[in-house]
C-alpha cells in the first residue's frame, strides 16, 4: 500500500491507505477526542466528538475523525473555533445523561463545557454503543442490542441469553463510561432471573 | 399474454389494441387514490360495476379504476369520458342516475358537478374546473385515462414507447445525455442532477450496478408519489428501466410503503405484466438487455427514505444511516454502485426520451425544468394534487388552483419540504416555485408537500410539531441529532407555554447551528431548517414566549453549585 | 459504624424480616468521622428508603434518621422513646397499612431484587453534593426528584412486580391492574416495554401475559406445565413465510412484515424462531421489530384505532381529535385497553390529507372528525 502525505494541524503526517484521519492523527500523537471509538471494534461514528475540519479540493468541511478516510495532501484541522463549540455542546447533552462520567469530565475541563447547561435526563446511557457492539463483534454473543429508534432508543439485554452467558465475562463493563451497563445488567436479572444462582451474591453484606 | 420481442411487434401490439377501441366508446374514470378510496370509493366502485352488469352493457361501457385525480378534496370523483363530464363528491346512490343520464343519455347532472364556492359558475367539464385549468398536468394527466391495473392501458397512449426508442434507437451514452441536457433534477428532496448522479454510478468500476426508486414518501402531507406510483405504476418503472439501460445496471429496487394495499398490488401487478410482456427480465423486448426488479418495504419509519438507510433495509438490516463518506452513487446496496432517484423523477424519463430534451427544457425556468407535482393541503379550500411547471408562483397554486384559504381566515404562511423544509410568510408567496429560489427564502421544497397555514397558527408549535416528528422518526444513532432535537423539544416546549428564558433563541440556534456540522445524516442536519426558517420571519412569536419572571438562562446556569 | 455505611439492602432486610420500624442514628452533619459527606450519605439514602416505603403502601415514618452524636445519651433516650411510641402507634408492618401479608413480602422482595440496581441510580441520577441538610430536604421534595424516581425505579418497580406475578401464573391485563392497583392503561405501558425487552409471552386466545423465563433465566416454553401459553399463528404458517424468503439475502424485513400484517404482532416465540431460523442473532431481530413503527411486540385489540398526526390533520385540528379519542378509551398511544377492545396507534400519515382530521379504525377512513364526534364514530365498534 502507498504512504499518503497530509497535514493535520500543520504537521506532515505520512499515512498508509485505507487509514482513518483519527488513525493517521494518532500515529503522529496528535490528539482528537472520542468517545464511541474502540479500536477493537468497526468504527461506529455515533457521538460525534472526534470532528475535525478538512479541507479537500479547495472545499472546507465537518467531517468526523474515526471514519473519514485519509486522501493526498488533504488538510486537517484538529481545533477550531466552530469545532470546540460543537464538542463543548455534544459534552453539555451527554453531561446532562452523566455528569459524573470521569471520560465526560475530563472532556468538560478541556472544551469548557458545563454539566448542567440542560436539565438532568433521567437515563444515564450516552448511547455511544460500546457494549452493543463489543458484545456482537469480538465476544459474537450478541446479549446487548439496541431498541427503539430516535429519542427512546435504549440498549437492552436478552434475558435469557444475559442469565446464561454474562456472569462469568462482563468484559464489556469496564468500557462504559458511565455505571449505566452495570445498572442494566443489575435491572434486567432483578426482572427477569432475579434468583440465578450461578453467580456471587452480589449484594455484600 | 404473449411475449413483445421487438420494436415491431411492440407497436403491432399497441396498434392492434386501439384499433379494437372505439374512441367515441364511454368509459368511466372512478378515482381510487387515497383520498378518494379514503372517502369510501369503493363503494362507488363496485355499485358502477353492478349496474353496468345489470343493464349489461359491459361492451359498450369500459369502467376504469384510477388513480389519484388529484381533486381529493371534492372526492369521491368519477370522470365520464369521451365528454370528460367530472363529478364531485359522488355516493353510490348516485350510480343509477349517472349511468342513465350521462353515460348513455349524455345529460350533465347539475347538482354532481363543480360549483364555484366564490362565484357560484358551475362548470361540467374537468378542464373548466379552476382546479384544473391552472395546472401543467404531464405526469398526472394519465391518471384519468387509464386504468391502473392493466398494462394494456398504459400501451393505449404510447406506453412503453420510450423504452423502445432508448433500446433501439438510442446507446446507453445517448440515453444519458438527453437526461443530462433536460437538466432534470431529483424530485426527493435535494434537487440534485439526475444526469449527473447517473454518469456517477455508470462511470464506477464495479460491474455490478443497481438503480432504485424511492418510493418512501415519509414526508408527513406528501401524497404525490403514490398518486402516481399507485395511478401509473408503469410510467414509474419505464423510466427505471431506461435508466438501468443508460447505468448498465441489471437489477433494480423499488422501495416503498407498505400501508397502501393499493400501492402495493398495482406494483406487484405493474411488475408481473412487464414481465410477461417481456418488457422485464432477460432479452427486453429483444434488444438483449436483461433487468430485473425487486420490490422492498418501509415498514414506518421516515429515516429510511435517506438514502444509505434505504439501502441498509434493503440488505435487511437496520436503516440507520450510513456514516461511510463515500457517496451511495458509488457504494451502496452490499457496496455496488448503486442510483436511487424519487418515484417522480423516474416518471419524468420517458417523456424525456419519446419528447427530447429540448422540448422538457422549453418548460420551467433557468434551472428548473419540467413540471412538480404538489401535495397542497392545511388550510386550504382545495387540498389535493396538483402539477404546475417550474415558475408557477405560490400564489397562483394556492389561490388559482388552491382556491385560496378556508373560513374567510387570511393566509399566514406557507410550509414547504415537510420536517426539512422551511416556512415563509404570506408576503413572500409571489415566489416562485423554483429549487434555488424557494432554498433561497428559506423554504426547501423537499418533495413537494406544501402545507398552507392560515392566521390561527402559531409558528412555534408548528415547528415543534415537526421537531416531535422527528424525534421519533430518526434513528437516535448519533448524539446531536438525538440529543439536539430532544433539548430543543424542551425549550420549545416551555416556549409554548410562555415560560421560555432569556437566552432560549439564542441557545436554539446554537444547538441548530452544532446540529447542522456535526450530525450524521442530513435529517439531523436539516432537522432545524423549520426553526432557522421561522425565526427568520416570525421572531417575535418566540420572544413572544419569553416570561421575563423567569430567570435567564444564563443566570441560573451560576446558581446551584452542582460538584 | 458510619451511619454513611448504612445500606439500603439492610434497611430492606431488616422490614422484610418483619420488623416494624427501622432507626438509624450517627453524627450530626460536617461531623462525620470518616469521609466528611458519610452522614450527608445517610441522609440520601435515608430519603430514598422512605420513598420506596411509600411507594410500596408502606408508611415512610417506619425509617427514621436523626443526628445523635455520642455525648447526646439524653437526647438519644428521648428520640427513641418518641420513634417506639409512634411505631406502636402505626402498628405492626404492613397491618397498620392494612395490606395482605403475603403481598408485603412480594413488594419488599421485589424492592430488595432491585437494591443493587437502585444503588446505581442513587450514585449516577439521586446523588447531589449539596452543601447542607435543608438543600437535601428540598432537593427530595422537588418535582425533578419525583419525576427521576418515577421513572427510574418507579416504572421499574411496577415491572418487576408483572414480571414476578408472572412468574407464578400467566395473568390478564386486568388481573395485573387488580393487584398492582395501577390502571390498565399503565399496565398496558408496562407489558409493552417489558415486551420490547423480550421479557412476556402472550397466550392470545385467552388474553394472558406470561413470563419467557424462570427466575433463573431459563427460557420457558408454551407448552410447559400448566401455564399452556400458545401463539397464536400456527408454526406452519410461520415456517411457510420464512421458507419463502429463507436464504434471500434481505429477507428479515420482509419475514417481520409478513407476519405482522398475517398476525398483527409478533410474539417472542415468533421472533425467536425467526431468529434461529434465518440465522439472525435475536438482538438484531429485536432491533429492527422494535426500529419500526408498524412492528408490534404486544397483541392488538379488537380493533385497531389510528388518528392521524400528519402536518395537514395537525394545522385542521388533530392534537384535540387525539385527546378526546384518548379520553374515551382511557388509554394513550401504543397502548390496548382491557378489555383488549381497542388498541391506539401513533397515527402517520396515510396521505389522505384532504380528510382530515381523521380516526382511522381498521383501516376504515372516517374523515372530518371533530372532536365531539369520535364518540360516534367509536360507538359503532364493540
Ligand atoms: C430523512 C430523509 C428522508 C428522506 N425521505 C425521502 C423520501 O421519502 N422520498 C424520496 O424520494 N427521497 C427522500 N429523501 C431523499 C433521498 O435521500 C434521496 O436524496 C432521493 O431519494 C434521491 O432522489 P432524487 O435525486 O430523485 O431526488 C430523504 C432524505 C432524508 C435525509
Ligand atoms: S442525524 Fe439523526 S437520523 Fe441521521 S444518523 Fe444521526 S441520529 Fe440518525
Ligand atoms: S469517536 Fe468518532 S464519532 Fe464517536
Amino acid at each position: 500500500m502507498s504512504d499518503i502525505i497530509l497535514q493535520i494541524d500543520g504537521k506532515k503526517v505520512i499515512a498508509k491507505e485505507g487509514m482513518t484521519v483519527l488513525e493517521a492523527a494518532q500515529s503522529a500523537d496528535i490528539y482528537i477526542p472520542t468517545l464511541c471509538h474502540h479500536e477493537l471494534l468497526e468504527p461506529y461514528g455515533g457521538c460525534r466528538l472526534c470532528t475535525v475540519e478538512v479541507e479537500s479540493r479547495g472545499r472546507t468541511k465537518f467531517v468526523v475523525g474515526c471514519l473519514y478516510p485519509v486522501e493526498q495532501d488533504l488538510v486537517v484541522r484538529t481545533r477550531s473555533e466552530m469545532i470546540d463549540r460543537v464538542r463543548r455542546l455534544i459534552l453539555e447533552f451527554l453531561l446532562a445523561h452523566a455528569p459524573d462520567s470521569p471520560q465526560l469530565q475530563m472532556l468538560a475541563k478541556e472544551y469548557g463545557a458545563k454539566k448542567d447547561r440542560f436539565e438532568k435526563e433521567s437515563s444515564f446511557c450516552v448511547l455511544c454503543g460500546l457494549c452493543v457492539r463489543y458484545c456482537a463483534e469480538v465476544k459474537k454473543k450478541n446479549v446487548i442490542g439496541f431498541v427503539d429508534q430516535g429519542a427512546k432508543r435504549e440498549i437492552s439485554f436478552i434475558p435469557e441469553l444475559a442469565a446464561k452467558e454474562c456472569w462469568d465475562c462482563k468484559e464489556c463493563f469496564p468500557l462504559c463510561p458511565t455505571s449505566y451497563l452495570q445498572a442494566a445488567y443489575h435491572l434486567t436479572k432483578a426482572i427477569a432471573f432475579p434468583s440465578l444462582a450461578t453467580e456471587p451474591k452480589s449484594v455484600k453484606l | 399474454m404473449p411475449r413483445i420481442n421487438s420494436a415491431t411487434e411492440l407497436e403491432e401490439l399497441r396498434k392492434g389494441l386501439l384499433s379494437k377501441r372505439d374512441p367515441d366508446k364511454s368509459y368511466i374514470a372512478i378515482c381510487s387514490g387515497t383520498g378518494c378510496l379514503g372517502l369510501g370509493n369503493d363503494r362507488v366502485i363496485t355499485a358502477f360495476e353492478q349496474e353496468i352488469k345489470r343493464l349489461s352493457l359491459e361492451t359498450q361501457v369500459d369502467i376504469r379504476v384510477t388513480g389519484c385525480h388529484g381533486f381529493c378534496e371534492r372526492g369521491p370523483n368519477v370522470v365520464i369520458y369521451p365528454e370528460e363530464i367530472y363529478y364531485i363528491q359522488v355516493t353510490p346512490e348516485d350510480v343509477p342516475e349517472i349511468v342513465s343520464q350521462t353515460v348513455l343519455g349524455k345529460q350533465v347532472i347539475d347538482r354532481l358537478i363543480y360549483e364555484d364556492p366564490n362565484t357560484g359558475e358551475k362548470s361540467a367539464y374537468q378542464s373548466d374546473i379552476p382546479f384544473y385549468k391552472a395546472q401543467m398536468r404531464q405526469l398526472i394527466s394519465n391518471n384519468t385515462k387509464i386504468d391502473s391495473r392493466r398494462i394494456n392501458d398504459y400501451m393505449g397512449i404510447g406506453g412503453y414507447s420510450a423504452l423502445s426508442k432508448a433500446l433501439f434507437e438510442m446507446t446507453p451514452a445517448q440515453v444519458l445525455e438527453e437526461v443530462k441536457k433536460a437538466n432534470l433534477r431529483g424530485r426527493g428532496g435535494g434537487g440534485f442532477p439526475a444526469g449527473l448522479k447517473w454518469e456517477t454510478t455508470r462511470n464506477a468500476p464495479e460491474k455490478q450496478k443497481y438503480v432504485i426508486v424511492n418510493g418512501h414518501e415519509g414526508e408527513p402531507g406528501a401524497t404525490m408519489d403514490r398518486a402516481i406510483f399507485t395511478g401509473n405504476p408503469h410510467s414509474v418503472l419505464e423510466g427505471l428501466i431506461i435508466g438501468a439501460y443508460a447505468i448498465g445496471a441489471s437489477q433494480g429496487f423499488i422501495y416503498t410503503r407498505h400501508d397502501s394495499p393499493q400501492l402495493k398490488d398495482n406494483i406487484y401487478r405493474a411488475l408481473e405484466q412487464a414481465r410477461e410482456y417481456g418488457l422485464l427480465g432477460e432479452n427486453i423486448l429483444g434488444s438483449g438487455f436483461n433487468f430485473n426488479v425487486e420490490v422492498h418495504f418501509d415498514v414506518g419509519i421516515f429515516v429510511s427514505g435517506e438514502s444509505s438507510a434505504l439501502m441498509r433495509s434493503i440488505e435487511g438490516r437496520n436503516p440507520e444511516p450510513r456514516p461511510k463518506y463515500i457517496r451511495t452513487s458509488v457504494s451502496g446496496v452490499w457496496d455496488k454502485p448503486s442510483n436511487l432517484n424519487n418515484v417522480e423523477t423516474w416518471a419524468n424519463v420517458p417523456q424525456i426520451i419519446n419528447k427530447g430534451s429540448q422540448w422538457y427544457t422549453s418548460i420551467g425556468t433557468e434551472r428548473s425544468k419540467g413540471t412538480k407535482l404538489i401535495s397542497l393541503s392545511g388550510n386550504i379550500v382545495n387540498s389535493g394534487v396538483v402539477e404546475v411547471p417550474f415558475g408557477t408562483t405560490l400564489r397562483q397554486i394556492i389561490y388559482d388552483i388552491g382556491g385560496g384559504i378556508p373560513n374567510g381566515k387570511k393566509l399566514k404562511a406557507v410550509h414547504f419540504g415537510g420536517a426539512m423544509g422551511g416556512s415563509i410568510p404570506a408576503r413572500l408567496i409571489d415566489t416562485p416555485l423554483d429549487f434555488d429560489a424557494l432554498k433561497k427564502v428559506g423554504a426547501p421544497m423537499g418533495a413537494g408537500a406544501l402545507m398552507v397555514m392560515d392566521e390561527d397558527n402559531n409558528m412555534v408549535d408548528v415547528t415543534r410539531f415537526f421537531l416531535n416528528f422527528l424525534t421519533n422518526e430518526s434513528c437516535g444513532k448519533c448524539v446531536p441529532c438525538r440529543e439536539g432535537i430532544r433539548q430543543l423539544l424542551k425549550i420549545m416546549t416551555r416556549m409554548s407555554k410562555g415560560n421560555g428564558r432569556k437566552g432560549d433563541i439564542e441557545l436554539l440556534e446554537e444547538i441548530s447551528e452544532v446540529m447542522g456540522v456535526a450530525s450524521l445524516c442530513s435529517l439531523g442536519k436539516t432537522a432545524c431548517d423549520p426553526l432557522k426558517s421561522s425565526l427568520r420571519y416570525f421572531r417575535d412569536e418566540y420572544e413572544a414566549g419569553i416570561s421575563d419572571e423567569i430567570a435567564p438562562v444564563n443566570e441560573q446556569e451560576l446558581t446551584p453549585e452542582r460538584v | 459504624m458510619c451511619t454513611g455505611r448504612v445500606d439500603l439492602a439492610f434497611i430492606f432486610r431488616a422490614f422484610s424480616n418483619g420488623k416494624d420500624g427501622v432507626f438509624v442514628g450517627g453524627c450530626w452533619p460536617g461531623e462525620c468521622h470518616y469521609i466528611t459527606e458519610g452522614n450527608y450519605l445517610a441522609l440520601s439514602t435515608m430519603h430514598i428508603g422512605r420513598k420506596l416505603l411509600e411507594m410500596i403502601g408502606l408508611d415512610p415514618e417506619r425509617l427514621r434518621l436523626e443526628w445523635i452524636s455520642a455525648s447526646e445519651g439524653s437526647r438519644y433516650a428521648e428520640v427513641m422513646n418518641d420513634f417506639s411510641k409512634k411505631m406502636k402507634a402505626s402498628g405492626p408492618i404492613g397491618k397498620g397499612e392494612g395490606i395482605d401479608p403475603e403481598e408485603l413480602n412480594l413488594r419488599l422482595e421485589a424492592v430488595q431484587n432491585l437494591i443493587p440496581y437502585i444503588k446505581l441510580v442513587e450514585r449516577e441520577r439521586l446523588r447531589v453534593t449539596l452543601k447542607s441538610v435543608e438543600e437535601y430536604n428540598e432537593f427530595f421534595a422537588s418535582d425533578e426528584f419525583d419525576q427521576l424516581f418515577q421513572e427510574l425505579i418507579g416504572d421499574k418497580f411496577q415491572i418487576t412486580r408483572i414480571m414476578a406475578l408472572l412468574r407464578k401464573k400467566p395473568c390478564s391485563n386486568k388481573e395485573l391492574s387488580e393487584v398492582l392497583g395501577i390502571s390498565p392503561s399503565e399496565v398496558s405501558r408496562h407489558l409493552n416495554t417489558a415486551a420490547r425487552q423480550g421479557l412476556g409471552r402472550v397466550d392470545e386466545s385467552r388474553n394472558l401475559i406470561a413470563a419467557a423465563c424462570d427466575e433463573n433465566g431459563n427460557t420457558t416454553t408454551s407448552d410447559s406445565s400448566d401455564s399452556a401459553v400458545t401463539a397464536a399463528p400456527d408454526n406452519d404458517t410461520i415456517d411457510q413465510i420464512i421458507h419463502e424468503h429463507q436464504g434471500k439475502p434481505g429477507s428479515l424485513i420482509h419475514v417481520l412484515m409478513e407476519i405482522q400484517s398475517e398476525n398483527h404482532w409478533l410474539s417472542k416465540e415468533i421472533l425467536d424462531r425467526i431468529s434461529e431460523k434465518l440465522d439472525v442473532p435475536l438482538s438484531r431481530v429485536m432491533q429492527i421489530a422494535t426500529f419500526y413503527k408498524t412492528f408490534s411486540l404486544s397483541p392488538k385489540g379488537r380493533h385497531e384505532v389510528h388518528v392521524c398526526t400528519g402536518t395537514s390533520c395537525h394545522l385542521r385540528g388533530a392534537s384535540h381529535l387525539m385527546e378526546s379519542v384518548q379520553d374515551l378509551m382511557g388509554i394513550r398511544p401504543g397502548e390496548t385497553d382491557s378489555d383488549a377492545k381497542f388498541s391506539l396507534g401513533n397515527g402517520n400519515c396515510l396521505g389522505c390529507c384532504s380528510l382530515g382530521p381523521e380516526i382511522i379504525v381498521d383501516g376504515k377512513h372516517h374523515g372530518r372528525v371533530t372532536p365531539a364526534m369520535a364518540e360516534e364514530v367509536l360507538k359503532n365498534y364493540a
